[in-house]
């Protein structure tokens, strides 16, 4: 009997631990199943919005795989005329078109200036660089004066041609060359408006009193500094003006 | 007392590496739960590819075309007659020498205009800025990347999307388009005197710009050189508004995950100098045009 109780206390012992640790586990695994399901969650989450995040770059390799680009629209449609006729007809509209392109280009020799970097480039009649170097364009100032009158001075864009070329150009100051220095504005032809050596040896007129000229100011080429006027340095502008002739093309950019 | 809380924390530590490890252990050997965390993981993001990326790109359109020209096509396609394979190369041809006249063309109608333009070429990585039918500057492209949808587009819908010039509708800039400087007339010669008369020192500023175009093309510019420290800013600003502009909700992405007027970008890096000519030399939105030579010679 003893040896019965002692058996019986003996194996009640294990079995309560055995049911602690049952319950113990069986709250892990419950645990482990929700971190598992918790977890894919939030995976599937994140990865669904890294996907919606970068839904266009997906679409564009899906566009790549899924679509190719067939030309069975445009042999139909070419096989349902002529084509041969259709050939000759393209051939002879691509060498017109090209021709009429081509009479756009300058036909002599040419200047191109860049208002931005403020640099020039010359070429002859076969669009071979001649000489390249420095200018001046316009401020980009605004000039208010005081009865509302304004002026910008900006260098005009796109092809201007040459209209006129002078040696020892006198420079006839417009009005806003007085109210810019606090000067009262004189009559139309009063001498002080007269300036000579101020545009250099030589200028090149692009129309609307814009010119390519000269300057005192050479420290200041390569900068946007001036009213409108082009200007550049002796030597430059000895070799544009000796180079570009009456209607030569002059682009600014 | 401090010394319990340390040994109770210590425990817990404890603990929680313990069940790490016994988790570990329990999930590895278990190939159910596995199987689960897999299917419960990615049905989700499955199905959203499915839905907003797989099915709407089987349906669409890449260039954005009219009507009147999808209907054009599908009765051409109806029409189709089987092409012998020796006359395959002469209708590649004539498709190639269409490509050509239509960009002949294009660039014939703008050298006809006063306006400055620019012609793209994708195939030589150049950006040309030109007037009267002139390259005047020739800026070289030192990365493109170019939307996909260029390249898988059908050749008719492609040809009618590059059949004529691209109009500018709206641009913004890490620069100012015109740095314009305002100053009041002086009253007297005394003002005038004291007015500064140093000039204005070459601009240094990063150059990023956005060109949005009619039919959905936007190029997007940035300089090569790397971003100074001080004008991180700056591009970071930029950048917010282009993201702000092209931005779709997560809802619109569900409901219409690739909508018709879905843009087609073109990135382009380059120098920033040709960056800053360009964007200065461009006319305002509405006048300024771009040309886009074709992309590829058809093979």
């Amino acid at each position: 009997m003893n040896q019965y109780r002692n058996t019986q206390i003996q194996d009640t012992t294990p079995v309560s631990s055995q049911r602690k640790q049952s319950s113990n586990s069986g709250g892990r695994i419950r645990k482990a199943r929700y971190f598992v399901l918790i977890s894919a969650l939030l995976l599937s989450f994140f990865l669904t919005f890294k996907l919606l995040q970068n839904q266009l770059y997906f679409q564009e390799i899906a566009l790549t795989y899924l679509k190719s680009n067939n030309h069975e629209a445009s042999f139909a449609r070419l096989a349902s005329s002529n084509p041969k006729k259709y050939q000759k007809e393209l051939k002879a509209e691509v060498d017109n078109t090209d021709k009429a392109l081509k009479a756009f280009l300058p036909k002599q020799s040419y200047i191109v200036i860049n208002t931005t970097t403020n640099h020039f480039k010359l070429y002859d009649a076969d669009s071979k660089l001649l000489r390249d170097g420095l200018v001046s364009t316009g401020s980009f100032t605004v000039l208010k004066a005081s009865d509302n009158k304004q002026w910008m001075f900006k260098t005009p864009r796109g092809q201007l041609k040459v209209l006129k070329k002078t040696k020892d150009p006198v420079w006839k100051r417009p009005d806003w060359a007085f109210i810019e220095e606090g000067q009262k504005v004189p009559s139309a032809n009063h001498p002080s408006r007269f300036e000579y050596g101020t545009l250099g040896d030589y200028s090149l007129s692009l129309g609307y009193g814009y010119m390519i000229h000269g300057t005192l100011y050479k420290r200041f080429l390569g900068l946007p500094v001036t009213h409108g006027c082009i200007r550049m340095g002796d030597e430059d502008l000895e070799d544009v003006f000796n180079t570009l002739k009456m209607g030569s093309k002059v682009y600014i950019y | 007392m401090s010394q319990s809380v340390s040994n109770n924390t210590g425990s817990s530590e404890e603990k929680k590496q313990n069940f790490i490890v016994w988790f570990l252990l329990w999930f590895i050997r278990r190939p159910g739960m596995q199987f689960l965390f897999l299917l419960t993981a990615i049905l989700l993001p499955a199905v959203a590819l499915v839905f907003t990326v797989i099915l709407p790109a089987i349906t669409f359109e890449p260039i954005p075309v009219n009507e009147q020209r999808i209907h054009a096509s599908d009765t051409l396609k109806t029409k189709t007659a089987e092409i012998p394979r020796e006359q395959v190369p002469f209708y590649i041809d004539l498709l190639n020498k269409e490509q050509k006249l239509s960009f002949l063309q294009n660039r014939l109608e703008l050298a006809r205009q006063d306006s400055i333009y620019l012609v793209l070429n994708l195939q030589d990585s150049l950006l040309d800025i030109e007037i009267k039918g002139l390259p005047v500057q020739r800026c070289k492209l030192l990365s493109v990347d170019a939307s996909n949808r260029l390249k898988v587009a059908p050749h008719e819908d492609i040809q009618a999307w590059l059949g004529k010039p691209f109009t500018l509708k709206k641009e913004f800039a890490t620069i100012p388009k015109v740095p314009m400087l305002i100053v009041d007339a002086p009253k007297d010669t005394n003002e005038a005197a004291k007015l500064p008369k140093k000039p204005m020192e070459p601009e240094k500023t990063a150059v990023f710009f956005t060109l949005m175009f009619d039919r959905n093309l936007v190029l997007l510019v940035e300089q090569a050189e790397a971003v100074v420290p001080e004008e991180e800013m700056l591009v970071a600003g930029y950048r917010q508004v282009n993201d702000s502009l092209f931005k779709r909700s997560f809802l619109e992405k569900v409901i219409q995950p690739m909508p018709s007027d879905l843009p087609v970008f073109i990135k382009v890096k380059m120098n920033e100098g040709d960056a800053r000519s360009i964007y200065r030399s461009i006319p305002h939105a509405g006048v300024a045009k771009l040309l886009i030579n074709p992309l590829n010679e058809i093979k």
